[in-house]
């Protein structure tokens, strides 16, 4: 009997182990091509919306930018030229104020109605009205046009008055929220209501664009399959079917590009050197746009050590950047001169793209005695007062740089607290209270254009920038933003932003950390992928094989 | 009836006759269809002895239709729906017959009580029923153990009379297990005496009352308060019973026997006839029929 | 008659519970100064006046009571509140786990409850033979391994290392769900009669179900192994042998079934149980649950939907534990409704 049991539980610890061992065993079977018309796309984060008025989220853009079109779009990683899309040409007046757009013909959208001009005023009109309650993405055209602007001059003639000669004007159609609707079908289905999201639009897109909505399950997986009779037509070689799936899990995300199952996964930083190695298996980092910023809070109610400048240039020094690309960001982050990228016009106008502030604690400590902020006896400065330090609960890499920077500061005499908080909660705390005083954040582009940095990191409140509440306050800096913001001329905005740069960058409101790298692993059998920083997804340049 | 299962009892040696048959040699399908059957056994908890999901009706009719099988439900040509219809007459049929069996232990309003469950029931009832279950079959034999001990006189006085009266309709044997000497008196045709797992005496029922010829037997009668008598003190058997794990040697009863002499110590004693009808396991017998003799000459 | 009135006082008592619920939960939930307004209206990109309109809307401006009033107000009109995290109602997305939580709840009972009943008898019947033994070493396996170590353990190896199982999620990638009549795309395939769906659908099923029966199966397998022994010990199942029934009978009809009354309301509560929600196993599959949502909504702190899970699950508590008192007074008819 005893016997019998003692057999019976060897022979189950040996099964166990050798269960747990198993996964030491090298793979020697190469992965097969699954479904070769089908991209099958890994990721986390359901999609909030297909309706191009009210959608400001990277989930939505996946599938819109493939669903609906613009007047103009971009082609591969080409950022600086703008090619035709629903516009085939277009020119614009002296001053800046009138754009012309000739519209293409015989172009229907995917339910078989045709496009016209009527269609283009329509959606632009309705973002304005519409004024995107879920999202807020309407400023994005609000900025320079109203109600008035769009005028049909005949059913492919469409001519665009801004309010203001915008700079970046081109950019902002270029982004989803220009994106052009189905008057007819939108009409059929609830029309326009100022305020109130449109319930239909928001799951049932028609778009002229080359991809058609198969079946949206939501939280599972959205499924885009090929509109037949897209102007661009079929030829040469295109996916036929897209799948977006959505994991929160990064395990079976990455279980899921390992097996072939998905072609390109999003797969955190830390987890990149489990697939790296994998034979199939492609990792590249790309510049992306995507800012990491530390903003600080001149109106802080904390003794207001930071509303002097030299306080805020000398936490610029104390910052640790290696480490913040080394370890928050695994290495997958480079350093950034100011708040605009790298790859965006007129980067160059920051300091010649070279940042100013680098890791010095020495400076850091020179500067804080020289402005008076000298240690006490208890080698602590400012008398002993900690400066809170907030980042977004969950978000790893901004917490590690939280805690990175608390160390730092501690080295030279400043206390600080960490403190995390939920997003709903950290946006209160921003916004209605004085209560911070330093806040890691993070940026993405709306629309390739300077403008949509730097004007809403450092212009001010009177101007209607300053969209993280720093309460930075420069008349100079806000003078040269609006003749950048509000002319056409290169050389015009280049000059304003480089003086804008001169003055902001001493009297820092962020300490710009870094430029954050775009990594999606996919498999070796995808072709014709390339990366674009304002254009995450274009499936219709992608084919297996 | 072999229910004690194999650890912690088991049968070591001997035979159970039963109809010139042994019973040890039986298979356990030819014990399943003697009991309940031909042979039947009450026990001693009413309360618990009866299933508490079912209702009474259907417990006896369970037993009906176990041992009154139809041919038909086992021929295989009999479609599974054909079998269905025979299997629900035969149950309407049995319970039909349970009810009369309820009758028959004059158990009053017996469709209602057949519809009942058993904690429905007062305990003098499930004993009734219980009676009903195990005799509806007809066995030869029905094994009593302590019938009457967990209810209250009247009830057992009830029961008891039952008994007697099935026993005299049926014909048949009653084994009747008590401790109780008054219904050994009263229901009893033949006794036999029992002490540490031993038979010591057996024989007709007046005899062993008459006339005990064991001393174990003896202290028993002698202890019983006659109403007759006045004595300030009750006759006792000295000592307790002994250690079944661990028994005395020879003659189980020797420690607490006032007869007890060497040989007892030593031989376990065999059942002798002492007279027609009544056997006697005790080396002193004569001793102790002598010394009866005596004491009968002393009260006179 | 009296069942009836018996289910209809207790679902009564279902208020006071929910009330008393609501009230924990709303007041947790507010207690923390987070405006949700700006939230919702899309963060720092917000326009003040979105801002004001949500607050507005979401009555954030008035005492805390009077919030609560309109809250109830809502629940009575079935609006449980938008979820911030996955920008649409509640409502509408426990509309959409629940019966994913429901098939996937029902195929991991039809693997624990067979298999532990059955496991217990065996195990109650060959006491301390080697029977005994492996079926109990299982059961001690199914309750030590820790659930999520074996939902990876099963996902590793027999969806990767041996691919012979689906990976994630309900359907094969890409396959659009049948239509929707139930919610459970077992029974929805079967009803309208979509083969792709239903094979895909059954194959899914597998890995998580197992997961999940495999878990609550230990419990079972002890409760019905000790009540059987009490039970075989028992006067009635020494009369049932006495009658002459066989040995199978004896344990299958009329031991079985005094021995099942605990174990089957041990396993009514568990269903209602699983019904909140597998969190682990619905994460780690990716299965579109109730588990799955409550996790993202807590993680992310997204208050509407954790309001309104808890409310779900306290009604689903409350009905379940009703019908295992119900269940109860059927299987065993010592036991009385509403009391002596």
């Amino acid at each position: 009997m005893n016997k019998k049991f003692c057999i019976l539980a060897i022979g189950i610890c040996l099964s166990m182990t050798l269960t747990a061992f198993s996964g030491c065993v090298e793979e020697s079977t190469k992965i097969e091509l699954k479904n070769p018309d089908t991209l099958v796309y890994y990721t986390f984060g359901d999609a909030k919306t297909l309706d191009p008025a009210d959608a400001y989220d990277s989930a939505s853009a996946e599938g819109i930018f493939s669903i609906y079109e613009g007047l103009i779009t971009y082609k591969g990683d080409d950022l600086d030229t703008f090619y035709p899309s629903l516009a085939t040409s277009w020119d614009v007046s002296e001053d800046s104020k009138t754009w012309t757009f000739n519209l293409r013909e015989g172009v229907k959208f995917s339910n078989g109605n045709d496009f016209t001009a009527e269609d283009v005023k329509y959606s632009f009109d309705r973002v304005l009205t519409m004024n995107s309650p879920e999202s807020g993405v309407a400023w994005i055209l609000q900025q320079s046009m109203d109600l008035d602007s769009t005028k049909i001059i005949d059913d492919y003639t469409i001519e665009i008055n801004l309010i203001e000669p915008y700079g970046g004007f081109l950019s902002t159609i270029a982004y989803t929220v220009g994106f052009i609707v189905d008057k007819d079908y939108v009409e059929e289905h609830g029309g326009i209501v100022a305020d109130t999201e449109n319930e239909y639009l928001k799951l049932n897109p028609i778009g002229t664009g080359p991809y058609m909505v198969d079946h949206w399950t939501r939280n599972t997986e959205l499924v885009l399959v090929q509109n037949p009779d897209y102007w661009g037509g079929w030829d040469g070689k295109h996916v036929k079917k897209v799948v977006i799936k959505y994991a929160n899990e990064a395990a079976t995300r990455i279980l899921a590009l390992k097996n072939g199952d998905a072609d390109i996964a999003v797969i955190p930083n830390e987890n990149l050197e489990d697939v790296e190695d994998d034979e199939g298996i492609i990792v590249i980092a790309y510049d992306s746009f995507d800012l990491v910023m530390a903003e600080m809070n001149t109106l802080s109610d904390n003794s207001m050590y930071l509303a002097n400048p030299e306080v805020r240039r000398a936490l610029c020094y104390a910052f640790n950047y290696q480490s913040a690309i080394d370890d928050a960001y695994v290495g997958y982050m480079s350093r950034v001169a100011g708040a605009i990228p790298n790859g965006m016009p007129y980067y160059d106008s920051q300091n010649n793209g070279v940042p100013v502030y680098d890791y010095d604690l020495e400076e850091a400590e020179q500067i804080l005695d020289e402005a008076g902020f000298t240690l006490n006896e208890d080698d602590q400065r400012f008398d002993g007062a900690t400066i809170r330090i907030f980042y977004n609960a969950g978000n790893t890499e901004r917490y590690k740089m939280a805690l990175s920077f608390q160390e730092e500061l501690n080295k030279i005499g400043i206390l600080s607290s960490v403190i995390a908080e939920n997003w709903p909660q950290l946006l209160h705390r921003m916004y209605t209270t004085a209560d911070w005083d330093l806040i890691f954040i993070g940026w993405g582009p709306d629309y390739n254009d300077p403008d949509d940095y730097v004007f809403p990191f450092v212009a001010s409140s009177d101007v209607n920038g300053d969209t993280f509440n720093t309460g930075y306050k420069n008349e100079s800096v806000d003078e040269y933003l609006l003749e950048g913001k509000y002319s056409a001329d290169p050389n015009v905005r280049e000059n304003a932003y480089k003086n804008a740069f001169d003055i902001y960058i001493q009297d820092p409101s962020m300490i710009y950390i870094g430029q954050r790298q775009f990594i999606r692993p996919k498999r070796d059998w995808v072709q014709g992928y390339y990366y674009n920083p304002v254009r995450d997804w274009y499936w219709y340049d992608y084919y297996k094989e | 009836m072999r229910l004690i299962p194999d650890p912690p009892g088991k049968i070591i040696d001997g035979e159970i006759k039963f109809k010139d048959e042994d019973l040890i040699k039986k298979t356990d399908l030819e014990l399943q269809n003697i009991r309940g059957n031909e042979i039947s056994m009450i026990f001693q908890e009413p309360m618990t002895a009866l299933n508490p999901v079912f209702k009474i009706g259907d417990q006896i009719a369970e037993v009906i239709i176990l041992h009154e099988s139809n041919p038909k439900l086992n021929n295989k040509n009999y479609r599974f729906y054909n079998k269905r219809k025979i299997r629900k007459k035969m149950e309407k049929q049995a319970f039909e017959k349970a009810i009369e069996a309820l009758k028959m232990v004059n158990i009053p309003d017996a469709e209602k009580v057949a519809n009942q469950y058993p904690h429905e029931c007062s305990g003098g009832m499930r004993q009734r029923a219980m009676i009903a279950m195990m005799l509806a079959c007809d066995p030869d034999l029905l094994i009593a153990d302590e019938p009457t001990t967990a209810l209250d006189v009247t009830v057992q006085a009830q029961i008891l009379a039952l008994m007697k009266d099935l026993q005299k309709r049926k014909g048949t044997a009653i084994w009747l297990i008590t401790h109780n000497l008054g219904i050994i008196a009263e229901m009893c045709d033949r006794v036999g005496v029992m002490y540490a797992g031993y038979i010591v005496e057996m024989g007709s029922t007046e005899l062993i009352f008459d006339n005990p010829d064991h001393p174990y037997t003896r202290g028993l009668i002698g202890s019983i308060p006659k109403i007759t008598e006045d004595i300030d003190e009750l006759e006792i058997i000295p000592g307790n019973v002994p250690n079944l794990i661990e028994p005395p040697s020879g003659c189980r009863f020797h420690p607490r026997c006032k007869f007890c002499k060497q040989i007892c110590k030593e031989k376990p004693p065999e059942l002798i006839e002492v007279e027609k009808n009544h056997y006697v396991a005790c080396h002193r017998y004569k001793e102790v029929k002598y010394s009866e003799l005596v004491d009968f000459l002393k009260k006179k | 008659m009296k069942t009836w009135e018996y289910i209809v006082r207790r679902l009564l008592l279902l208020i006071p519970v929910l009330i008393g619920v609501t009230i924990i939960t709303f007041v947790i939930s507010h207690v923390i100064p987070a405006d949700p307004a700006i939230a919702f209206a899309g963060g720092p990109k917000a326009q003040p006046e979105t801002i004001e309109r949500i607050r507005e809307e979401l009555h954030l401006n008035e005492p805390l009571l009077v919030q609560y009033f309109y809250y109830l107000n809502d629940l009575l009109h079935l609006n449980f509140g938008k979820s911030y995290l996955e920008s649409r109602p509640v409502l509408e997305s426990i509309t959409q786990y629940f019966p994913a939580t429901f098939e996937l709840t029902i195929f991991a009972m039809l693997i624990s409850v067979p298999l532990g009943i059955l496991g217990g008898i065996i195990s109650a019947i060959r006491r301390n033979k080697l029977s005994d033994h492996i079926t109990r070493i299982i059961a001690i396996l199914g309750y030590s391994m820790p659930i999520f170590w074996l939902a990876l353990m099963l996902q590793y190896l027999l969806a990767y290392q041996f691919p012979i199982l689906p990976l994630e999620g309900r359907l094969s990638i890409g396959l659009i769900a049948p239509q929707s009549i139930t919610g459970l795309y077992v029974i929805d395939s079967i009803l309208t009669g979509n083969i792709n769906t239903l094979s895909a659908s059954l194959y899914h099923l597998i890995l998580p179900s197992f997961t999940l029966g495999f878990a609550t199966m230990a419990l079972l397998l002890r409760m019905t192994r000790s009540s059987m022994l009490e039970v075989m010990g028992m006067d009635y199942v020494r009369t049932a042998r006495a009658k002459g029934l066989s040995e199978r009978v004896v344990i299958m009809k009329h031991a079985l079934r005094n021995a099942l009354i605990p174990t089957i309301t041990v396993s009514g509560l568990q269903f209602g149980a699983l019904l909140g929600g597998a969190v682990l196993t619905e994460s780690i599959f990716n299965w579109p649950g109730m588990g799955r949502f409550a996790a993202n909504a807590v993680m992310g702190l997204d208050f509407n939907s954790v309001m309104g899970f808890t409310i779900i699950v306290a009604i689903i508590y409350v009905i379940a534990n009703l019908i295992v008192d119900l269940l109860y007074a059927v299987i065993d008819p010592r036991v009385k409704l509403g009391g002596e």
